[in-house]
């Protein structure tokens, strides 16, 4: 009997681990659940978009939505380990670039290009959409429209006269007589590495000819020996001379915190932090936006931004993907723009999202500039082979102390170039 | 033949017999029974996922791709020949070194003091506050240290323009040379009651006989100390700089929280640089390598504990 007992006791405890792993989630009535994953935790973010769910479960009673969300380096990390799991999302957000075109090999990522008509692509800004194109195919759609721009407080430039430096030698001018006043001239926090990349990115794209630096930026093709790479973290060195002290120790929310505090006169900001620096300002003041100087002599196209549209992807392992195509495209569209730009003030890639009455100067100028750019420099931390990110950022960490050198530097990085080619 | 009750004796033996026959065959096999479900589950997530770590050593796959290369050695040799790996190895062993000398060293001593009287009354409040920070979870702890190492608004370099030592002041977790040690001293802060503690309790199980029978022949408190109480827990402070050890190779959220392994490389260790091979780098069979080094490491260390547990009797 006690025999038995045990027995059963086994066979009860192995049954109830096979149920608790299987799949619970299915319905008889006919609604489909989609699964969205996100990297927008924020109350206020987190919220915007559960208003754009709440008003497409409205219009399609049949289709439910539900949401995971991770912070950005959480997020980063955790989409994935999903997406190669049976449990993968229907819609994840994404970066443009080397991030998601992983995925995109592994065919993980559902082609859109089907789906994309005519009349879905005249409602979209093409130049916002290019992006998400990945050998011929279109695969996402942008979500949040991101760029790079130095903030600067305009009591202080007005106190002095001064004027938005247009050229890299302007902006050192300027630098320097702030510096020679007694005002820091620029914040800057690279605790977490990765607002370096930001600046190198820049600067690479600004230097260097874009056709020579896309070919490096593609693993299978990059070998990194432009001296421009060298003359870029040079100039980066030369700013290191202008900004705060202790960058490496202090994070990126911490700089931005002192800008607001006024006890600097610049940052490099992105054009969705405008929420955030006004936060974080303790005394409203105004302040303005100018995108990177030119490099006078730099062989890059000058009017590009630094920045990417981030958008939605829809996996490839979705039962339902009509259904999932119609949610991204609701949610990446007109509609849902006009809201977004509104209420949390960010833009995405729809026409018109600024009818009908818009006031905000700041989201203006941000918009503006991010339309009548050239083009666009992606995240330089998003577009490189991750070994090639940590190689850049922790050297760049190096050089922001001293530890090391611009040429140093560069030498490693075309070791691993090298080495990253072979495997491609 | 009757006993002492009249009962037959000779009736009862073979009965006897028979019931510790069929007693000691249930007893052979039940057992096995009670056993099976949890050795079960330790396969299942112990051992099974050791030898797939080992398995996966020799691949090249991510946590999305849809098939795995075999590459043989290669993730080893890739392993040995990283400059990092340097920096790795002189940070686990600075991590170890100090953290003996402090957690068990100083923390034995602490545990003395605790326990020779001297804190009279007060005794419970000092280990309260000693073994408070051990209760604390480890991100939390990390985002407070951060913030007490914070350059400008830092609570310790605060302290140090008040207290007119402004030439100590330093970026503590953005100097390369400096970074790693203040991680560690945070790791100190946490850790030292804990093993005060544990140690306080194997003082309170010495026998009060001995520290009488030293005090009437005249020994003072530092020879007691040095003469009943620590060779009295000897197996004890094996065991604690073990445990020590073991957590000074296995660190990974301290550094992660804090600086996640730089400026540079310089705070890299075991534990945050398979993770960076893992997570950022998609190479799962690096981190696998990796993992494989940390198992090697602390597997030796518990070993020689065990060994040096047996023949270390008290």
């Amino acid at each position: 009997m006690k025999k038995y007992l045990t027995l059963m006791l086994i066979v009860l405890v192995a049954v109830s681990l096979t149920w608790a792993a299987g799949d619970a989630e299915k319905s008889d009535d006919g609604t489909v659940t989609l699964k969205l994953f996100h990297r927008f935790p924020e109350p206020e973010y987190s919220a915007f978009i559960d208003g754009v769910i709440a008003d497409y479960e409205e219009m399609n009673p049949n289709v439910k939505i539900e949401t995971i969300s991770a912070a950005n380096a959480p997020y980063k990390e955790r989409i994935k380990v999903v997406l190669g799991s049976p449990e993968s999302p229907d819609v994840f957000f994404g970066w443009v670039g080397d991030f998601t075109n992983r995925f995109i090999r592994e065919d993980l990522v559902l082609d859109l290009t089907p789906y994309y008509d005519r009349e879905w692509e005249e409602s979209m800004m093409k130049s916002l959409v290019d992006p998400f194109y990945y050998q011929g195919n279109l695969y996402g759609m942008p979500f949040r429209v991101s760029g790079k721009a130095f903030y600067y407080n305009k009591e202080i430039f007005d106190t002095y006269n001064l004027d938005v430096p247009e050229t890299y030698d302007e902006l050192i001018d300027v630098c320097n007589f702030l510096e020679s006043n007694g005002i820091t001239p620029i914040s800057y926090g690279n605790q977490e590495l990765w607002p370096s990349s930001h600046y190198i990115g820049t600067l690479n794209q600004k230097v260097l000819d874009n056709d020579v630096r896309m070919k490096d930026y593609n693993p299978a093709t990059g070998d990194f020996t432009d001296p421009g790479y060298v003359k870029a973290l040079e100039m980066y060195q030369e700013l290191m001379g202008y900004v705060n002290e202790f960058p490496n120790g202090l994070t990126h929310e911490m700089a931005r915190q002192s800008f607001a505090n006024k006890e600097t006169a610049m940052m490099y900001l992105e054009t969705i932090e405008v929420g955030y620096l006004e936060s974080d300002m303790i005394k409203p003041f105004e302040y303005g936006m100018f995108a990177f100087p030119d490099v006078t002599d730099g062989k890059g196209d000058q009017d590009y931004i630094t920045g990417a549209p981030e958008g939605f992807w829809v996996s490839s392992k979705t039962e339902h993907p009509d259904i999932a195509v119609d949610f991204l495209r609701f949610l990446t569209g007109k509609d849902a723009g006009w809201k977004e730009v509104r209420e949390i003030r960010w833009f995405n890639g729809a026409k018109g999202q600024l009818d009908g009455g818009f006031d905000d100067p700041p989201i203006e100028d941000a918009y503006n500039m991010m339309l009548n750019a050239e083009g666009m420099a992606f995240w330089m931390d998003n577009e490189l082979h991750a070994k090639l990110v940590d190689k850049y950022l922790s050297g760049v960490s190096d050089l922001t102390n001293n530890d090391t050198t611009p040429r140093k530097l560069m030498s490693e990085i075309q070791a691993i170039a090298v080495q990253l080619q072979s495997e491609f | 033949m009757t006993d002492r009750y009249g009962w037959p004796v000779y009736s009862v033996q073979p009965c006897l017999i028979r019931v510790r026959e069929t007693y000691m065959k249930v007893r052979r096999t039940t057992p096995y029974f009670y056993v099976l479900p949890g050795l079960l589950l330790v396969f299942m997530i112990v051992y099974v996922p050791v030898f797939s770590n080992l398995i996966y050593s020799f691949f090249r796959l991510s946590s999305y791709s849809k098939e795995m290369s075999f590459v043989g050695l290669k993730n080893y040799v890739a392993l040995f020949t990283d400059p990092v790996l340097l920096i790795i190895i002189k940070n686990n062993i600075l991590y170890v070194v100090i953290s003996l000398v402090v957690q068990v060293g100083f923390g034995t001593f602490l545990a003395i003091l605790l326990e020779s009287g001297l804190s009279g009354k007060a005794n419970g409040v000092y280990r309260n506050v000693l073994f408070t920070p051990a209760l604390m979870s480890l991100t939390a702890v990390g985002l407070l240290w951060q913030f007490i190492y914070t350059p400008k608004i830092g609570l310790l370099n605060s302290l140090l323009r008040f207290l007119g030592l402004e030439s100590l002041q330093h970026v503590w977790l953005g100097e390369s040379g400096l970074a790693m040690l203040s991680i560690i001293g945070m790791s100190q802060w946490q850790f030292t009651g804990y093993i005060t503690i544990l140690m306080v309790v194997a003082i309170q199980k010495i026998p009060e006989e001995y520290f009488e029978a030293s005090r009437m022949a005249g020994a003072n408190a530092f020879q007691r100390a040095i003469y009943i109480t620590l060779p009295s827990v000897k197996e004890q402070l094996l065991v604690c700089s073990i445990i020590t050890m073991i957590g000074a190779f296995k660190v990974f959220t301290e550094v992660y929280v804090t600086t996640g392994g730089g400026p540079g490389n310089s705070t890299h260790v075991l534990g945050t640089y398979l993770y960076q091979q893992a997570f950022l780098y998609d190479d799962l069979g690096m981190a696998a390598a990796v993992g494989m080094i940390l198992l090697i490491v602390t597997l030796t260390i518990s070993l020689i504990q065990l060994k040096m547990a047996r023949t270390g009797e008290v």
